[in-house]
């Protein structure tokens, strides 16, 4: 049986209630934004990704969600977050946005032995968290992956 | 990431910036609200470019009545923007180590690239903002208290009567602190004034206190008596 041990559990430890009670093992189809072709890199945690380095001020943004990948209940929604945060960048930003996160989807099929997520949330397009557990290889688990933009260089929204 | 042409001796001093909330957050934040504790002024950090070693944030003053527009969607992120009420912009580059953001320098900018002005269609969205309660507080709070602050901008000066060296002090008074110094806005002779910021001016021996106009009015009689004797 596989152990069920948390990946990055070095720096979760450091926080109280990391993850929550909230996150539980899941069985469902799950979206993520990723490059083609999808590799280990588009699995990395944002807190764990040190070039470029993670967005911080101060102590209160070392959180532990940052040690999570985010994710999407739906294909839609995972589109419709990407846009809103592409358009809120400025255009050398959007540049840089595809640079970091991809311009495509991966659809996944999360079981119970893959890790843990939290609910997804209704109010940001049904945005979840999920942390692997420490043998999980998510970029095995890709079944398709959908093109962010079209030729025409606008959002695959249909 | 731009090479920005910038002053390395104006700084911007961040060490008393108390971080209020995120006006747009994912994945770490975007827009930051900060206000300063001496002053009471609300300045942005706003994020606005990035290397393989940096994070780089424009830090900007903005007004808590501009604000208030922007966060009810009255006003874009470029309005908010060119609305500053000090033209000065300023910038730092926080690198992977992540240190609280007052441990590096702030620079002024003296030329803004053209791409780092926010968008025109950007607006502020609920939905991505953190803390949004205690920012609304804040901004609300400053707002009042700009309000009583020009009420009551009359500029008073003190006038230290018992040690000769030192002389006089302006400072402006705020409605909620009546008799008190809230803070020196200009000296003429700065020796020791800075202790009695605060204090209650009928606590303070040896100075007396009037209006600048009446003190003015006081200095033109004064010339006046004085040319009379010669008359």
């Amino acid at each position: 049986m596989t152990e069920k041990k948390l990946k990055y559990l070095q720096y979760l430890e450091k926080f109280t209630d990391c993850p929550s009670t909230d996150f539980k093992e899941v069985d469902k189809d799950a979206y993520r934004w990723t490059r083609k072709p999808v590799t280990s890199d588009d699995f990395i945690p944002i807190n764990i990704i040190n070039e470029p380095p993670p967005r911080m001020l101060d102590d209160t943004d070392k959180m532990c969600t940052g040690y999570g990948l985010s994710m999407f209940d739906s294909l839609i929604n995972s589109i419709n977050k990407y846009q809103k945060e592409y358009k809120i960048r400025r255009q050398h930003q959007r540049e840089q946005f595809i640079q970091d996160k991809g311009s495509y989807i991966a659809l996944l099929n999360l079981s119970k032995n893959d890790g843990i997520a939290d609910k997804p949330n209704k109010d940001n397009f049904g945005h979840f968290t999920f942390h692997e557990y420490y043998h999980t290889r998510l970029e095995n688990k890709v079944l398709n992956l959908y093109n962010i933009f079209l030729e025409n260089g606008e959002f695959n929204i249909q | 990431m731009e090479n920005l042409t910038f002053n390395s001796n104006k700084l911007l001093d961040t060490n008393n910036f108390v971080r209020v909330g995120d006006l747009s957050y994912f994945e770490g934040p975007l827009l930051s609200l900060f206000e300063e504790l001496n002053s009471g002024r609300l300045y942005l950090f706003d994020w606005v470019d990035r290397d393989d070693k940096f994070n780089r944030w424009l830090i900007y003053r903005v007004s808590p009545k501009i604000l208030l527009q922007f966060i009810n969607c009255k006003i874009s992120h470029l309005e908010l923007f060119e609305n500053r009420p000090d033209k000065e912009i300023y910038f730092t580059d926080i690198d992977s180590r992540n240190k609280l953001f007052s441990n590096y320098d702030s620079h002024e900018i003296e030329i803004l690239p053209q791409n780092y002005c926010p968008n025109s269609d950007n607006f502020f969205d609920l939905a991505d903002s953190k803390h949004f309660e205690k920012i609304k507080s804040v901004i609300i709070n400053s707002l009042s208290r700009q309000k009583s602050e020009n009420e009551y901008s009359i500029v008073y000066i003190v006038k230290v009567l018992k040690h000769s060296e030192v002389k006089s002090a302006y400072f402006n008074r705020i409605k909620n602190k009546v008799n008190a110094i809230s803070y020196p806005v200009r000296h003429i002779k700065n020796i020791n004034i800075h202790v009695f910021s605060n204090l209650a001016l009928n606590n303070i021996k040896g100075i007396s206190f009037n209006s600048y106009s009446t003190r003015k009015k006081q200095e033109l009689q004064n010339k006046k008596q004085y040319a009379n004797q010669y008359n």
